[in-house]
């Protein structure tokens, strides 16, 4: 059975991340170090400010819990990956295993993203909760729609990385391009700072553009801003769309690049 | 004729030569030589960097004036003078990875051993750490950090005179050494640990939650220890403060540019004693 092959995949990353202790206890305690600034940050901006777009400071620190518990899960290295494959010729052992190709990258990423999920996030979420506050949920609705939104952010920020990934099919020495998306992936994402926040010229220009409905989709229904029938649609079917473009674009992508990846490798 | 054979020191045997400032300068201007020659023989690969580091600057900038705008401003700084802080980080930063970016890829020299080579050099061991290899891409930084920083002293009406562009001097030269210290000091870790690559790009990090930000947003207790035990906030925010002559916007009594410098020569001290000591503790990675 195929399919197996892709479950072995996902189960050798995961172990491969229990394996490495020290990095886990590393991550956690300078991920919460980064979420403590973030937290400080909006206790200053808060001071003297009830509420601002809507929000408290109370939503804005689960926001921030919430939002570094689920960075490691959405963090893809797939660009970084397939850019160094290139460049050191890798990719040709890729390319004689039985599996195709970028459904054994997806099997890895996601192998790597639910031991991420396990040994970051849940910590994350529980220290962070303990330091800063209760991250719970908004409600059982908002619980429900949680992992539903945050498995499509999954799609999409895969994708973004994945078509990064495949710029070195064509040109392998313009550096990794997964670094330049990361850059505005931090900044238009909702990350840090959420779109709301923004002037609203920026908030229309993003409405089209993927990134938001990597991180601020899901956090948002967390914290339980816009839980209408409506905005939970409008919102699941914008994520929807975006899997839909991007695995499109990628999949025209990677049929061109692989033949050229061919005549190249010789 | 007795001794020479059975003296097992090598380092006995032969004088030791120290070589002087002059030797070290003309070392390290060949070093820059070389590392421009190989980096601009494949340009392209600046090209991601292109995109990466204006968006970095340029989004983090706009991220803090978004938040300036809603929240009026951040523990009493307003755009204005924390666009000046931004700009006074970002020249520093860019100096570090311009000619100390050695300074991240340090347990690399541990692994793969490539430490050996240098310390057979006739070289101080950490002035060939930090002057091996210079790197284009900082250059790429200061751009957008000068523009930024030229920006924030407009509108804060920062007087340029004699005075406080030879200020503005001593605080980029302290504050680069601080960062410096910054990344020697987890870098010699690998010389306990051996893998620092994750916890170098964290300091990374770090570095601009807390240099980009003023620091008087954090408690008072992370603020004593960003003064006193790892000096960060002499990178940006005391001098900030004391170039601007605003001593109302920190709550210890650091604000003068005349801090900084002092801060760097201490903190890099520090620094280059815990490096020697891993030194001292090196064993290489084979036989």
């Amino acid at each position: 059975m195929r399919i197996g092959a892709y479950i072995f995949l996902v189960k050798v990353r995961l172990l491969e991340a229990l394996t490495y202790r020290f990095e886990v206890v590393t991550g956690i305690a300078t991920r919460l170090v980064l979420l403590a600034t973030a937290v400080y940050l909006w206790r200053a901006a808060f001071s003297g400010v009830g509420e601002a777009s809507g929000m408290t400071e109370g939503d804005m620190v689960r926001y921030a819990i919430v939002s570094a518990a689920v960075g490691p899960v959405l963090a893809s290295r797939v660009a970084g990956k397939v850019h160094e494959r290139v460049r050191t010729g890798d990719i040709s052992m890729d390319l004689l295993r039985p599996v195709a190709m970028p459904a054994q990258w997806l099997a890895e990423d996601v192998g790597e993203s639910l031991g991420a999920g396990l040994l970051l996030s849940l910590p994350l979420l529980v220290s962070g909760t303990l330091l800063f506050g209760p991250a719970l949920p908004a409600g059982p609705v908002a619980a429900l729609l949680f992992p539903i939104s945050l498995a499509l952010s999954y799609g999409i920020s895969w994708l973004l990385s994945a078509l990064c990934g495949l710029v070195p099919l064509w040109t392998a020495e313009i550096g990794n391009l997964g670094n330049a998306k990361d850059g505005v992936l931090r900044i238009l994402s909702g990350s840090l700072v959420p779109l709301w926040f923004f002037p609203d010229w920026a908030q229309n220009v993003s409405r089209f553009l993927p990134f938001q409905y990597t991180y601020q989709t899901p956090l948002a229904i967390f914290i339980g801003r816009g839980l209408g029938v409506r905005e939970v649609a409008q919102a699941f079917v914008a994520q929807a769309a975006w899997i839909l473009v991007l695995g499109a674009v990628f999949a025209w992508g990677w049929s061109r690049g692989r033949r050229l990846l061919m005549t190249q490798g010789g | 004729m007795s001794g020479a054979a059975d003296t097992g020191d090598l380092g006995r045997r032969w004088p030791r030569w120290r070589p002087g400032l002059l030797r070290h300068a003309r070392v390290a201007a060949c070093f820059i030589r070389l590392a421009l020659q190989t980096q601009l023989d494949y340009p392209v690969f600046l090209v991601s960097w292109l995109i990466v580091l204006p968006v970095q600057y340029f989004g983090g900038l706009w991220l803090l004036q978004i938040l300036t705008v809603r929240f009026d401003s951040l523990a009493g700084w307003n755009f204005p003078v924390i666009c000046f802080l931004f700009g006074l980080a970002g020249l520093s930063q860019g100096l570090v990875v311009t000619f100390f970016i050695g300074t991240w890829e340090m347990d690399r020299l541990v692994i793969r051993a490539e430490l050996d080579q240098m310390l057979v050099r006739p070289l101080g061991v950490l002035f060939q750490v930090m002057f091996r290899h210079v790197n284009l891409i900082g250059l790429l930084d200061l751009v957008p950090a000068l523009l930024i920083f030229a920006y924030g002293s407009r509108l804060v009406g920062f007087t340029w005179r004699p005075l406080t562009v030879l200020e503005l001097v001593a605080v980029l030269v302290g504050a680069t050494a601080i960062r410096a210290a910054v990344y020697v000091l987890v870098g010699s870790l690998a010389f306990w640990t051996s893998r620092t690559r994750s916890l170098v790009l964290f300091s990374a990090n770090l570095l601009d939650r807390t240099t980009h930000f003023p620091l008087s947003l954090y408690a008072y207790w992370v603020q004593l220890a960003l003064t006193f035990a790892v000096p960060i906030g002499f990178v940006s925010f005391y001098p900030t403060a004391g170039l601007l002559e605003r001593g109302d916007l920190v709550a210890l009594p650091f604000a003068a540019a005349a801090w900084t410098p002092v801060a760097g020569v201490l903190f890099f001290s520090l620094a280059s004693a815990v490096f020697a000591r891993g030194v001292a503790r090196y064993t290489s990675a084979g036989s």
